[in-house]
């Protein structure tokens, strides 16, 4: 049996863990750049607010409703799911973290799953304050709808094989684990729509009609386990930094500024893995919504002349590219960084001239930065007064669990 | 052109060198009599957590539990996974502020009680206590 586990509206109830001034009332958390509404609280819901709403529209419901609104607090979110996944991990066997808020368990060694499961929804809220909500079945796919199911009820459900056929049956397609809009488009032209109607139709018409993707699907929903539990982080195959600016950028230097600190997130998230690349794309855009600005978007791409996780190597290509793509008189809105061709580091293959370095810098500086804190080292030419393309953040709460000055108060 | 033997001249500096670890270091004079009794070093967060996933830290503000030895702006060690029981010190909820006090069930009254005269006990039904957890320890530099 598999179980996933996901924690409920997952950055709303991070931000309620610290600022009990947030519980029963509405709140929502906006994406990076307080663009649009990308976590809700049941209360926030129930008001109509959207998944990804433009926070433009929601000025009138804001006012009259005193939604609590917060920027998007990254760094909070990320320590909690490091510690509820920790104390998942201690409890349970075998598990595979699937994003910040979810990740599935193995949960077949253990006798009673029900209240097994009940117990450690019962240890992760009371450790963490964070509500999850468990869904136990045969397999992953599966496991995804008992989750749904579990949200709706008491946030524990196991689907027992004979309970299996209604839930299929009231599953339409669209809900799927893996099923976009395309997809499920070209399954409703053919009379499916509802998950029990694809568990029925023939697999020659599956594996005919589509890819090898839903053919594995189906069995999964007919119980047999095709995905099984990672018990390791997959390496990323592309790892993207990209960011829309506070305000526009005209200035070149501020948007290479900007560049060359995407650069040092994405190597340093590349190093993390132990993984080089040796593919490289920048990208800078107008903002696609203003009607009256000039637009103007254009990416470029290099292969580097070796595989690389070097931060000076790949920040000097992105400097080359900015200068091919950059032209002056626009006003950019958005800028990012693209790593492609990614293997792991312990395979490089050195190429007859190429000298091994055995430059240690960026190990040293990842590991300061990793000890004492983000960005307590970095290159020169980012120490700047001015950082006009940070990010607008201005309802963002403190890093209550991982900066001193942040700690929260007791009297 | 580059002479063809620098070309295959064996990099210098390979990626890594792998040496052998002795724990014993090779007989050269006396030996050091503390060779075999070298432990790790102490290490704070073994001695103060003892569950670094469920522990937070927190920031006395205030004198109402100084003579528990609690100062305003010492750290408190709070650890969710301990269960508060009579008697603990405990960082609660209280009227959407954290608070830190000594819990006490007397007679079916559950009260926050500070450690200091010239404050009063707060007191709460069984039901509306809220806990963060369990203070394990304050940290102070001096």
């Amino acid at each position: 049996m598999i179980a996933l586990i996901d924690i409920n509206n997952c950055y709303v109830s991070c931000e309620r863990i610290f600022q009990p001034e947030l519980n029963n009332k509405p709140v929502i958390v906006l994406s990076n750049n307080d663009g649009c509404a990308i976590a809700r609280s049941n209360e926030a819901k129930a008001l109509g607010i959207k998944m990804g709403q433009p926070l433009y529209q929601l000025t009138d419901v804001i006012q009259s409703h005193d939604v609590q609104v917060r920027s998007a607090n990254f760094t909070l979110y990320g320590d909690m799911s490091h510690r509820i996944m920790t104390i998942i991990a201690e409890l349970t066997p075998k598990i595979e973290i699937y994003s910040i808020d979810e990740c599935f368990a193995d949960v077949a060694g253990i006798s009673n799953i029900e209240a097994w499961t009940k117990d450690l929804r019962k240890t992760i809220y009371q450790w963490t304050g964070l509500p999850v909500s468990i869904g136990i079945a045969r397999t992953k796919v599966l496991s995804k709808l008992a989750n749904k199911v579990a949200k709706s009820c008491s946030g524990v459900y196991l689907i027992s094989a004979n309970d299996e056929h209604d839930i299929l049956a009231a599953t339409r397609i669209d809900d799927l684990w893996g099923v976009g809009r395309k997809l499920s488009i070209s399954l409703k032209s053919l009379g499916i729509y509802t998950a029990m109607q694809l568990v029925n139709s023939p697999d020659q018409l599956v594996k005919d009609k589509f890819s090898v993707v839903l053919s594995r699907l189906q069995k999964e929903l007919r119980g047999e386990s095709v995905f099984a539990i990672d018990d390791h982080i997959e390496a990323k195959q592309q790892i993207v930094c990209s960011r829309s600016f506070g305000q526009m950028i005209t200035d070149k230097n501020h948007l290479h500024q900007a560049l060359l600190k995407f650069v040092g997130l994405a190597t340093e998230k590349l190093r993390r893995q132990k993984s080089e690349a040796r593919c490289l794309q920048v990208v800078i855009n107008t903002n696609p919504y203003s009607k009256n600005a000039k637009q103007y978007h254009r990416s470029a791409t290099v292969t580097l002349p070796t595989h690389t996780s070097n931060t000076t190597v790949i920040a000097r290509y992105a400097s080359r590219l900015l200068n091919q793509l950059f032209r002056p008189g626009y006003q950019y809105q958005r800028a990012g960084i693209m790593l492609m061709d990614i293997a792991p580091a312990q395979c490089h293959q050195y190429d007859l001239i190429e000298t091994p370095s055995n430059d240690q810098l960026d190990d040293v500086k990842d590991m300061i930065n990793r000890r004492f804190g983000r960005n307590k080292i970095m290159p020169a030419r980012l120490v700047a007064k001015n950082q006009h393309w940070e990010m607008r953040q201005d309802m963002l709460s403190k890093k209550f669990t991982t900066s001193w000055a942040d700690l929260p108060t007791a009297k | 052109m580059t002479n063809i033997s620098e070309l295959w001249h064996y990099p210098d500096n390979p990626k890594k060198v792998s040496l052998p670890f002795y724990l014993n270091s090779v007989q050269a004079g006396f030996p050091s009599p503390a060779e075999d009794h070298v432990d790790a070093t102490l290490d704070l967060n073994e001695y103060l957590i003892d569950r670094p996933s469920a522990t937070y830290f927190v920031r006395v503000s205030g004198d109402s539990m100084i003579n528990a030895g609690i100062n305003s702006g010492d750290i408190l060690i709070v650890d969710r996974s301990k269960t508060a029981h009579h008697g603990a010190i405990v960082v609660a909820q209280v009227d959407n502020d954290f608070t830190v006090k000594r819990l006490r069930y007397d007679n079916g009254n559950v009260s926050l009680c500070p450690e200091n005269d010239s404050f009063k006990p707060i007191t709460i039904a069984d039901d509306q206590l809220v806990t963060m957890g369990v203070v394990t320890g304050v940290v102070r530099r001096i």
